[in-house]
C-alpha cells in the first residue's frame, strides 16, 4: 500500500481506507432511499430495496468492527488491502441489484408479460417472483437473484432476513421491448429456474460420460506443441523464466476450461427443452429468429453451445413423441396440430439449414464438452422429456382447438384474449396465445397488410401489438375470474 | 453492464473471498501466537471443505461425469494448482504441497498449532487464493460497466403523471 506525502499516514491507512468504505455504504444508503420513493408494478422491488438497505446497514457495522478485530490488525498489509478491496466490489455488486430495481419493468409492454409468466411457473414451483428488466444489448438474461445475494450475505457472516429462495430477474432487449412473440424466448429463461430448482444436473450429468484421455491428450499436446517439453516434467532451465506454469498449472486450467463449459452448456440445452415444452413450437420460432439473427448458426462461448447445436436438439425434442404426420425432413411429432401448414414448412426449412453442415466448436475445451453432449444427446433429450413432463402439467398439444380459435381472432384483428369452454368463454393460456401469434405471424401477415393497405413491417408490429393486448386482456380475465 | 452470467460469477467469487477472508483472519490470529479458539474452528472447517475440494477437482475426469460441484471443485483445483505453481510444477510436488496443508490444518482442528513453517505456508495458501479470488472479481468488474439508468427514468418513476 503506497502512501503519499499529503496521503494518510503508514499506520493508519488500513482505517482511512474502511472509513472511505463505511463512506461508500452511506451514499449507497442514500441511493436506496431515492429509489424507495419510486413506484413499482409488484411487491418484490420494495422488498428487494429493503434487503438491500438491511445489508448495507450490517456491511457498515461489519467494517466498524474490522477495524477493531484483533485478526484484521495481524494482516500483513497485502491481505489487509485485498479484504477491504474486496469491498468495492461488493458494491459495484449491490449498485447492479439496485439498478435491476430501478429499471425494472419500466414499460407497458413487458410488464403486462410479468404476471402471466409467474402464473406459468407458480403450478411447478410453488410460489415464484419475476423481476423483468430492459437490457441495453439485443439479449435475453436470467439471474437466479435471491439466491445470488442471500449466498453473499452468509458468506459475509451477516445475519439478516433472507430475500425469496424463488426471485429471479429476467432481462429483455429494450430495443424489441413491443416485439411480443420474442419473448417466448423468456420460455428458455424461466428454464434456468426450474433447472435450478429441481437440480437438474444431477439427472443429466451422469449421461455424460468424460473422456479422461482427451483430456489429458490436450493437455500433453500443448506441452509439447507450445510449451517445447512432455507433460509432468520440469520446464527445462532455458525455458522456465518465459514458461512460469508447469504441468498440474495446465492440466487444472484445462480441467476449469472444460468443466466450465460442460456445466453451462448443458444448462441452456436444458433449459432450452423446458421452453419449448412451456410454450411449445412457438418458443423453437421465437429461438430461430432470435439467435439466428443475433449470433448465427455457429457462434458459441464458454457460457453458450453453437446455436446449431441447440437447434439440432430442439428438433429432436419436437419430433420425439409418436408420428402423426409426416415431412419432408421425417416424421413430425405429435406437435403437427399445434405447428399448421405454415409453421410446419418453416420449421422444415430451418432444420435443413441445421442439418446442411455439420456442428462445429471453436476451440478444443468446446469440442471435448459438445463431442461429450452430442454423443449422449438422444438419451439426454429421453431423459429431458420425461423430467419436464414429470414436473409441468401443462401441455400445448391439449389446446389445438384454442390456438386455432385464437388465430383467427388475429386476423381478424381481434386480440387473442379468450377461448370458448365449458359454459362461455374462458381466458387463453399464454402459450396458447404466443402459439396462435406465430402461426398467424407467419401464414397471415401478407393478408392483413393487404386487407389493410399496411407494408408488412407494418403488419408485423400491429400483429406484435395485438398478441400483447390479448396477453393483457387475458391476464385482466384470469383475475378477475379469481375474485369472482 | 454486468451480463447474467458475469453476475452469477461475480457473485460466487465474492461469497467464497468473503468466506476465505474469514479463514485467513483465524489463521493471522493464529500465526502470531494466540490460541485456537472455539470462533476459529467453523473458519477452520471450511478451510479444510477448501482443501478437499480443491483434492476432489484435481480427481473430476477420472471420475468420469459431470454434477452439481464438478465445475466448483475444478475452479477449486485451478486456483490451489496457481497458487502453489512456485513450489509444484509437476503432479508430485503438488500433492506434497497440498499434503503439507492438509496436515497443518489436521493439528489446528485438533487445537495444536504447526510448526512456524507449516503455519506461514497455510497462512499464505489461503491469503494467495483470498487475493486470486479478488483479482478475479475485479477483472469481471472491469470488464463490464454497471448500467446508469438515464435520468428520466428516475424522473418519471417519482413523478408518473407528469410529463417526465
Amino acid at each position: 500500500m503506497a502512501t503519499t506525502s499529503s496521503g494518510p499516514a503508514p499506520e493508519s491507512w488500513r482505517e482511512w481506507l474502511a472509513s472511505e468504505q463505511i463512506e461508500r455504504s452511506l451514499i449507497f444508503s442514500e441511493r436506496i432511499r431515492r429509489a424507495k420513493r419510486m413506484q413499482y408494478p409488484s411487491e418484490i422491488e420494495p422488498e428487494l430495496l429493503r434487503f438491500l438497505d438491511s445489508a448495507n446497514s450490517l456491511i457498515r457495522q461489519q467494517l466498524e468492527e474490522l477495524k477493531s478485530d484483533p485478526g484484521f490488525a495481524d494482516l500483513p498489509d497485502r491481505e489487509a488491502e485485498t479484504q477491504l478491496l474486496r469491498f468495492s466490489i461488493l458494491y459495484t455488486h449491490l449498485c447492479f441489484a439496485a439498478a435491476l430495481v430501478e429499471g425494472a419493468s419500466q414499460t407497458q409492454a413487458v410488464a403486462e408479460l410479468a404476471a402471466p409468466l409467474k402464473r406459468t411457473l407458480v403450478p411447478v414451483l410453488g410460489t415464484a417472483n419475476l423481476l423483468l428488466h430492459p437490457l441495453p444489448e439485443i439479449n435475453y438474461s436470467f439471474l437466479d437473484l435471491g439466491e445470488l445475494l442471500n449466498s453473499v450475505v452468509n458468506e459475509m457472516g451477516l445475519t439478516q432476513d433472507a430475500l425469496p429462495r424463488d426471485l429471479y430477474a429476467v432481462g429483455f432487449p429494450s430495443l424489441q421491448e413491443e416485439w411480443s412473440l420474442m419473448h417466448c424466448i423468456i420460455g428458455h429463461e424461466l428454464g434456468h429456474a426450474l433447472y435450478k430448482r429441481f437440480r437438474m444436473v444431477d439427472k443429466i450429468g451422469p449421461l455424460i460420460r468424460i473422456d479422461e484421455a482427451k483430456i489429458n491428450d490436450l493437455v500433453g499436446s500443448i506441452h509439447r506443441d507450445v510449451w517445447g517439453y512432455e507433460a509432468d516434467a520440469h520446464a527445462p532451465v532455458e525455458s522456465q523464466a518465459q514458461l512460469p506454469l508447469g504441468s498440474v498449472q495446465l492440466r487444472a486450467a484445462t480441467y476449469k476450461a472444460v468443466s466450465r463449459v460442460l456445466e453451462y452448456w448443458i444448462e441452456e440445452i436444458c433449459s432450452d427443452g423446458i421452453g419449448l415444452h412451456l410454450f411449445g413450437p412457438a418458443f423453437l420460432l421465437s429461438a430461430i429468429s432470435f439467435l439466428a439473427n443475433t449470433r448465427g448458426l455457429d457462434y458459441c462461448s464458454d457460457d453458450h453451445p453453437p446455436a446449431r447445436m441447440r437447434f439440432r436438439i430442439l428438433f429432436s425434442l419436437l419430433r420425439l413423441r409418436m408420428p402423426v404426420g409426416q415431412s419432408k425432413n421425417g416424421p413430425w411429432s405429435s406437435y403437427q396440430p399445434v405447428l399448421g401448414q405454415h409453421v410446419a414448412a418453416f420449421l422444415d426449412t430451418w432444420e435443413s439449414l441445421v442439418n446442411a453442415a455439420d456442428v462445429g466448436f471453436s476451440n478444443p475445451y468446446h469440442a471435448i464438452a459438445g463431442s461429450a453432449i452430442l454423443a449422449v444427446y438422444p438419451r439426454m433429450c429421453a431423459r429431458l422429456q420425461k423430467l419436464i413432463s414429470q414436473s409441468l402439467q401443462y401441455d400445448i398439444r391439449q389446446h389445438v382447438g384454442d390456438i386455432e380459435h385464437l388465430e383467427r381472432d388475429i386476423l381478424l384483428s381481434i386480440p387473442p384474449n379468450e377461448v370458448r369452454g365449458g359454459d362461455g368463454m374462458r381466458p387463453a393460456a399464454l402459450a396458447s396465445i404466443f402459439n396462435a401469434g406465430w402461426r398467424a405471424y407467419l401464414g397471415g401477415v401478407q393478408r392483413l397488410a393487404k386487407e389493410n393497405g399496411w407494408s408488412a413491417w407494418e403488419a408485423k408490429a400491429k400483429l406484435n401489438q395485438w398478441v400483447a393486448k390479448g396477453i393483457e386482456l387475458a391476464e385482466v380475465q384470469t383475475r378477475w375470474g379469481e375474485v369472482q | 453492464m454486468l451480463a447474467g452470467r458475469q453476475f452469477s460469477e461475480l457473485s460466487d467469487l465474492l461469497a467464497s473471498g468473503f468466506a476465505v477472508d474469514r479463514i485467513v483472519r483465524s489463521l493471522a490470529r493464529i500465526r502470531v501466537g494466540r490460541a485456537v479458539s472455539e470462533g476459529d474452528i467453523p473458519m477452520l472447517r471450511k478451510a479444510k471443505a477448501v482443501l478437499d475440494d480443491v483434492r476432489s477437482g484435481e480427481r473430476w475426469p477420472a471420475e468420469r461425469t459431470l454434477n452439481r460441484s464438478s465445475a466448483a471443485a475444478a475452479a477449486a483445483f485451478e486456483d490451489a494448482a496457481l497458487v502453489l505453481a512456485v513450489s509444484s510444477g509437476t503432479s508430485e510436488e503438488f500433492d506434497t504441497a497440498m499434503s503439507r496443508l492438509d496436515a497443518a490444518l489436521g493439528r489446528l482442528l485438533e487445537g495444536r498449532v504447526p510448526p512456524s513453517q507449516q503455519m506461514d505456508e497455510l497462512f499464505s495458501f489461503f491469503a494467495d487464493v483470498s487475493r486470486r479470488r479478488f483479482e478475479e472479481s475485479q477483472n469481471i468488474v472491469m470488464s463490464a460497466s454497471t448500467p446508469a439508468w438515464p435520468q428520466q427514468v428516475a424522473a418519471r418513476r417519482q413523478n408518473p403523471g407528469g410529463s417526465g
